[in-house]
C-alpha cells in the first residue's frame, strides 16, 4: 500500500545566491502577457514596479536583488518572498483601516506581514468596488490596489507552486520502464521522469492509481495561477499555455502530445534539480532553447535577448544622469568662472570659451547618443517608428529638443542653448521616468488596431513630437532669460539677450511649422481612416492651442505688440501649453487618442503648472522693472 | 483716414488676428475641459460650432459671446484682407502668401464641407445587405402597414418636422394616408417608463405608461427621442392615441378603416447608388487581452446587379463615387463563438474628401519655404560674426 501525503505547501527555504548567469537566462525566458511574448525582465519589471514603485527590493537578508531576481525567488522560493517587503502603501490610514499599526507614513510590506488581515482586506476592497473610480477616496484607491496587487502575487507565487509540492512515497510505484522509488520528493522530481516516459509513450494511459491520484491534484494548484504563459502551444492557437494548463491537458487526454509537452518536461526537469545549481542551470538553458525556437518558428518576438539587455542596462536611466551632470556643468561654465583667473585677458578668456563650449557639446552628445541609441533599440524591438505611445514620445521628444538646442547652439554660439539642450534632457527623461513609475505597465504594450499603421505613427507622431519638442526648448531658454534677469540685471551684455530672443524666436517657428504639419498629417491620417478631418478630440485641441499661442506670438511681435520680455513670458506660457497638450489633456480621460490616458502624472502636471505661474509673475515683474527704468527698449530686438 | 478705409485696415490688421488667435485659444481651452464633465457634443455645439455663446453671471447676468463659428469667419476675413491683400509683395514672402492662402482654403473648404457632406452609420448583420446608411443624430417617424406585402410604401415625417413639435402639438397628413395625426410633443432623449404612485400628475400617461425626459447623453448619438402620438380618422374623430419610443421592441399599432398601421421612430436613412451584403466579420484580440488586433468585414458591392467583393479594415476603408465607407465597431462584443456578428461602418459622403489634403500640402509647402529662406540667411549672418561673451 502506497500511503501519500500531499501537504500542498511549499517549502520553506531560503534561496541560494544565483550566479549571475542563471539570473540573465531567467530574464531571457519569453513569456505571453498583455497581448505580446516578452523576455521575462520585462514582465519582471512592471510586475515588481506596479507592487512596490521600483525595479529592484530587498531579500529577507536585507541585500538588494533585481526585479529578475525577485521573480525567479517568488516563482522557486515563494515562502521565502512572503518575506520581501514590496507591497508599498503610501497612506498610513490604509494601514489602521486594515488594523495594522505603522510608525511610518509611507513604507513598503511583506506579503507575511499582511497576510494576517487578508480577509479583511478583500472583503473592504469587494466593498469598493462597486464604487465609481471617481468618487473613490484616496484611502478606499489604494486599499483596492492593495488587494489587487494581493492577489496577483498570490497568483505569481503559485504559478509553479506545484512542481515544489511535497510529496512522500510509502512504497515504489512502477510502470514499463519506469518506476518511483519510495520516500520524499517533489512534484517536479515525481513529474520529470513521468513526462519523459510520457513523450516515449504518447499512447500510454495506464498510471500506478496512487500517482495518477498524485497528478490529477497537482495542476489544480497550478490553475488559480492563470497569469504565467510561458509555453506555446503547439497548435495554430495564439494563445500561449501555462504549465498547470499543459499538465492538465497531459493527464485529461491520453494522446495529448507535441511540443507543449516537451517544454514542459523540460521545465520539470530543471524544477526537479534546483538545489543543484549547475544542474539546474543547464535545464534551464535546454528550456530556453527550446521555448525560444518555438517562439521564433511561431514568428511571434525575434529580440528577446535584445529586450532583456535594453531593461538590463537601462540606457534610459544612464542617460538622463548624464544629462543632469552635463546640466550642472553647463550652468556653471555660463558663470565663466576662467575670468576670475585672469579678468583682463579677453583673448584668454575668449579661448577658455571656446574649448568649454567644445566640452560642453562632447559632453551633451554623449548621453543624447544613448537616448538615441534607446530609441532605435525600441524601434528594433518593436518593428514601429520611434514614437507609437506617450511614453515614447517623451523619449523621442527630450531627443529632438536636445538636437534643435545643439543645432541653434552651434548656430548662434550661445553657451545658454547647450545648457537648455542639457536641461530638456533631463527634464524629458525625468517625465517619461515618472510616467513609467506611475503608470507600471509595459512601456512597449500591443498597439490596438487603429494605431496599426506605420506610415501615420511614422509621419504624424514624430513630426508632432518635434514640434513640442522646440516648444519646450523655446520655453526653457527663455526660463534662462527670466532667471538671468532676475539674477544679474545690468551685469550681462544686451548682445546676449538679444541672441537669446533670438534663438528662442526661432525655437518657436520651428516648433510651429513642425506643430501645424504634424496636426494636418494628424487631421488627414483622421480623414483616411474615420472620414473627418478634425474631431474636436482633446488631443487634437491641444494641439490646435499651441499653433494659436504661436501664431498670435508671432503676429504679436510682427505687429509691434511683442518685443523682447513679451516673447520670452510669451514662450513660458508656451511651454504650459505644449504640456497641457502633451500630457495635460490625458488626465481628462475623454477623447479617442486613448493610448495615452493616465491619472498617474496628475500631481507632477499640477506642481508644474504652479511654478510656472510663479515663473510668469516674475517675469512680469521683471519687465515692469526695465520698463521703469526704460530698459526694455520697444524696438524689435531681431 | 475715412472709415471704410480703417475698418479695413483693422480686418487686416496684426492686432485682429492676435485678438482673434487668443480668444479661439481661450474658447478651445474651455471646449476641452468642458467635454470631460459634458461630452464631446455638448461642448461642440456650444464652443466649437456656435456663432455665439451665452454665459450666465451669478445665474442672473447673461454674458453674450462670440462662438468658435462667428470668430473663425473674421479670422477668414482677417487672413484674406492682411495675409493676401494688404501684405507686402516679394519672392521672399511667398511662403507666407502661400501658407496664408492655404489657411484661408482649408478654413472655406471646411465650412463648404460641412454644409455638402453627409455622414451616418451602416450596421449590418452577416448575411445581411442595405441600399441606405442611417444618419445617428436624426430621427424620423414613419407609418406603414405591417402586414402590407410590398414594403416600401413607408410615410415618413422627418427629422426637420419631429424637432419642431417639441412641447407643442404638430398636425400631420398625407394625401395618400387615410388619417391625420397629432404629435403632443418630442422629447428628444426620452425613456419609456411604467406609470406608478411617484409620476408626476401632469404628465400624459398612456396604457400605463409615460416617457420620462432623460438629460442630454455624453454622446448625442446615444440620445433615444419619444414622442406622444394622437390619430385622427377623415371625419376628425379620435382612433388613437399612444406613445412611440425609439428603442420600443414593438411599434405603436392602430386600426384604420380595418387596416392595421403601425407607427415607429427609426434613424433617418439615405440612400445609398449600391447594395453593399456583410458576407462575414472577422476580429480578433491579441492574444490574452482585450486590445483589439484587428477587424475587418468581407463585403459584396452590387452595382447593376455586378458584384464586386472587397474588404473594409481599420485604416482601410472602401471607396465607392463619393461615398466611403469606414470600419467603425462591431458587436455583440462577448459574443460566443458561433453568434452571428453584426459590423458598423462610418458612411461619409463628402465631395470635398480630398480638400483638406490639397490645402494641407500648400500650407506646409509655404511654412517650409519661408522657414528655410529666414535661416539661410540667418546662418550666413551669425557664421560671420564674431562669438559673444555673456559679460562686458
Amino acid at each position: 500500500m502506497i500511503a501519500l501525503a500531499l501537504a500542498f505547501q511549499a517549502r520553506a527555504e531560503t534561496p541560494p545566491r544565483w550566479p549571475a548567469e542563471t539570473v540573465r537566462l531567467f530574464e531571457r525566458l519569453p513569456i505571453q502577457e498583455g497581448g505580446r511574448v516578452k523576455p521575462m525582465a520585462s514582465y519582471a519589471r512592471y510586475s515588481l514596479l506596479r507592487f512596490s514603485g521600483k525595479t529592484s527590493c530587498v531579500d529577507e537578508q536585507g541585500r538588494r536583488v533585481s526585479a529578475g531576481e525577485w521573480l525567479l525567488n517568488s516563482l522557486l522560493y515563494p515562502v521565502a518572498a512572503r518575506e520581501y517587503p514590496i507591497f508599498r502603501v503610501d497612506n498610513p490610514e490604509v494601514m489602521t483601516a486594515l488594523g495594522l499599526d505603522t510608525p511610518q507614513k509611507r513604507d513598503r510590506y511583506a506579503y507575511k506581514r499582511l497576510a494576517p488581515v487578508r480577509e479583511k482586506l478583500l472583503d473592504l476592497a469587494r466593498g469598493y468596488s462597486a464604487i465609481d473610480d471617481r468618487q473613490r477616496t484616496p484611502v478606499q484607491r489604494q486599499l483596492l490596489k492593495l488587494a489587487l496587487d494581493l492577489l496577483e502575487f498570490e497568483a505569481l507565487t503559485g504559478a509553479l507552486a506545484f512542481f515544489q509540492t511535497p510529496i512522500s512515497l510509502k512504497d515504489e510505484a512502477h510502470l514499463p520502464g519506469l518506476s518511483w522509488a519510495a520516500g520524499d520528493c517533489t512534484g517536479a522530481q515525481l513529474l520529470a521522469p513521468w513526462l519523459s516516459w510520457r513523450l516515449q509513450h504518447p499512447q500510454a494511459d495506464a498510471l500506478p492509481p496512487e500517482i495518477a491520484l498524485i497528478l490529477r491534484n497537482l495542476p489544480q494548484q497550478a490553475r488559480i495561477a492563470d497569469i504565467f504563459t510561458i509555453i506555446p502551444p503547439g497548435d495554430e492557437s495564439p494563445e500561449w499555455l501555462t504549465p498547470g494548463t499543459v499538465l492538465d491537458r497531459v493527464i485529461a487526454s491520453p494522446g495529448f502530445s507535441g511540443e507543449a509537452v516537451v517544454l514542459l518536461a523540460y521545465l520539470a526537469d530543471a524544477m526537479a534539480s534546483i538545489h543543484d545549481l549547475p544542474v539546474f542551470q543547464e535545464k534551464l538553458a535546454r528550456f530556453h532553447s527550446a521555448v525560444t525556437v518555438q517562439t521564433q518558428l511561431r514568428k511571434e518576438c525575434r529580440h528577446l535577448d535584445l529586450e532583456a539587455f535594453y531593461l538590463r542596462v537601462n540606457l534610459v536611466y544612464w542617460a538622463q544622469v548624464l544629462f543632469i551632470a552635463v546640466f550642472l556643468g553647463a550652468s556653471m561654465m555660463l558663470l565663466e568662472p576662467w575670468r576670475l583667473v585672469a579678468p583682463e585677458d579677453t583673448r584668454a578668456a575668449e579661448k577658455s570659451g571656446h574649448r568649454a563650449d567644445a566640452l560642453l557639446t562632447g559632453a551633451i552628445l554623449t548621453p543624447a547618443l544613448l537616448l538615441a541609441c534607446a530609441i532605435v533599440i525600441r524601434c528594433i524591438i518593436r518593428g514601429r517608428p520611434p514614437a507609437t505611445t506617450l511614453y515614447e514620445t517623451m523619449l523621442f521628444g527630450a531627443l529632438a529638443a536636445v538636437l534643435i538646442s545643439l543645432g541653434i547652439a552651434v548656430l548662434y554660439r550661445q553657451r545658454t542653448a547647450l545648457a537648455a539642450a542639457a536641461f530638456l534632457g533631463a527634464l524629458g527623461l525625468f517625465l517619461a521616468n515618472r510616467y513609467e513609475m506611475s503608470e507600471a505597465r509595459d512601456t512597449m504594450p500591443a498597439l490596438a488596431a487603429v494605431l496599426d499603421t506605420n506610415f501615420w505613427l511614422a509621419t504624424h507622431v514624430t513630426t508632432v513630437v518635434i514640434g513640442y519638442g522646440a516648444g519646450l526648448l523655446a520655453s526653457v531658454m527663455a526660463h534662462g532669460y527670466i532667471l538671468s534677469k532676475f539674477l544679474f540685471f545690468r551685469a550681462l551684455r544686451p548682445a546676449y539677450y538679444r541672441d537669446l530672443t533670438r534663438m528662442v524666436y526661432g525655437a518657436i517657428c520651428f516648433s510651429l511649422v513642425f506643430t501645424m504639419a504634424g496636426t494636418l498629417l494628424g487631421g488627414i491620417w483622421a480623414a483616411e481612416s474615420w472620414g473627418r478631418f478634425w474631431g474636436w478630440d482633446p488631443k487634437e485641441n491641444g494641439a490646435l492651442m499651441i499653433i494659436l499661442w504661436q501664431l498670435a506670438l508671432i503676429h504679436a511681435k510682427r505687429g509691434g505688440l511683442a518685443h523682447e520680455a513679451g516673447i520670452h513670458l510669451a514662450a513660458i506660457f508656451g511651454g504650459v501649453i505644449v504640456i497641457f497638450s502633451w500630457l495635460g489633456v490625458n488626465q481628462l480621460g475623454v477623447g479617442l487618442h486613448a493610448y495615452g490616458f493616465t491619472s498617474g502624472m496628475q500631481k507632477t502636471l499640477q506642481t508644474f503648472y504652479l511654478i510656472e505661474l510663479g515663473v510668469l509673475v516674475l517675469g512680469g515683474a521683471i519687465k515692469l522693472r526695465d520698463d521703469w527704468r526704460h530698459l526694455d527698449a520697444p524696438q524689435d530686438p531681431l | 483716414m475715412s472709415f471704410p478705409r480703417t475698418i479695413a485696415r483693422f480686418l487686416a490688421s496684426q492686432t485682429l488676428a492676435v485678438a482673434l488667435f487668443v480668444y479661439l485659444l481661450v474658447l478651445l481651452y474651455m471646449g476641452t475641459v468642458e467635454q470631460a464633465e459634458k461630452g464631446l457634443f455638448a461642448a461642440r455645439e456650444k464652443y466649437f460650432e456656435s456663432l455665439y455663446l451665452v454665459f450666465w453671471l451669478f445665474g442672473a447676468l447673461p454674458l453674450v459671446l462670440p462662438g468658435a463659428g462667428l470668430v473663425l469667419s473674421l479670422l477668414a476675413v482677417n487672413l484674406f484682407a492682411g495675409g493676401l491683400i494688404a501684405a507686402p509683395r516679394g519672392w521672399s514672402r511667398f511662403g507666407l502668401f502661400l501658407t496664408h492662402l492655404g489657411v484661408l482654403g482649408l478654413i472655406a473648404g471646411m465650412f463648404v464641407s460641412n454644409r455638402l457632406s453627409v455622414h451616418g452609420k451602416l450596421t449590418l448583420f452577416e448575411g445581411e445587405s442595405a441600399d441606405y446608411f442611417e444618419t445617428s443624430r436624426e430621427w424620423e417617424l414613419i407609418f406603414y402597414r405591417p402586414n402590407a406585402i410590398e414594403t416600401s410604401s413607408q410615410h415618413v415625417i422627418p427629422y426637420r418636422d419631429l424637432v419642431k413639435t417639441s412641447n407643442r402639438v404638430f398636425e400631420f397628413g398625407a394625401v395618400s394616408l387615410p388619417f391625420t395625426v397629432r404629435i403632443n410633443g418630442y422629447l428628444d432623449n426620452a425613456e419609456s417608463r411604467p406609470a406608478g404612485p411617484l409620476t408626476p400628475e401632469d404628465v400624459p400617461v398612456i396604457d400605463g405608461f409615460f416617457l420620462q425626459q432623460s438629460p442630454a447623453p455624453q454622446n448625442i448619438e446615444d440620445a433615444i427621442p419619444g414622442l406622444y402620438l394622437s390619430v385622427y380618422e377623415m371625419t376628425g374623430t379620435e382612433t388613437a392615441r399612444g406613445i412611440v419610443w425609439g428603442l420600443a421592441r414593438n411599434p405603436f399599432q392602430f386600426e384604420i378603416d380595418g387596416q392595421v398601421w403601425a407607427a415607429a421612430l427609426q434613424h433617418k436613412r439615405n440612400p445609398l447608388p449600391f447594395l453593399l451584403t456583410l458576407n462575414r466579420f472577422e476580429h480578433a484580440f491579441h492574444p490574452g487581452t482585450k486590445i483589439p488586433m484587428h477587424f475587418i468585414s468581407h463585403v459584396s458591392l452590387y452595382v447593376n446587379d455586378i458584384e464586386q467583393e472587397a474588404r473594409i479594415e481599420m485604416n482601410e476603408p472602401l471607396r465607392h463615387q463619393e461615398y466611403t465607407l469606414y470600419q467603425s465597431s462591431w458587436g455583440p462584443p462577448d459574443a460566443a463563438p458561433g453568434v452571428r456578428r453584426y459590423s458598423v461602418f462610418t458612411v461619409v459622403r463628402n465631395p470635398m474628401a480630398y480638400w483638406p489634403l490639397y490645402t494641407c500640402c500648400i500650407i506646409l509647402f509655404g511654412l517650409v519655404l519661408h522657414f528655410c529662406w529666414k535661416p539661410a540667411k540667418n546662418v550666413k549672418t551669425a557664421s560671420g560674426r564674431e562669438s559673444e561673451t555673456l559679460c562686458d
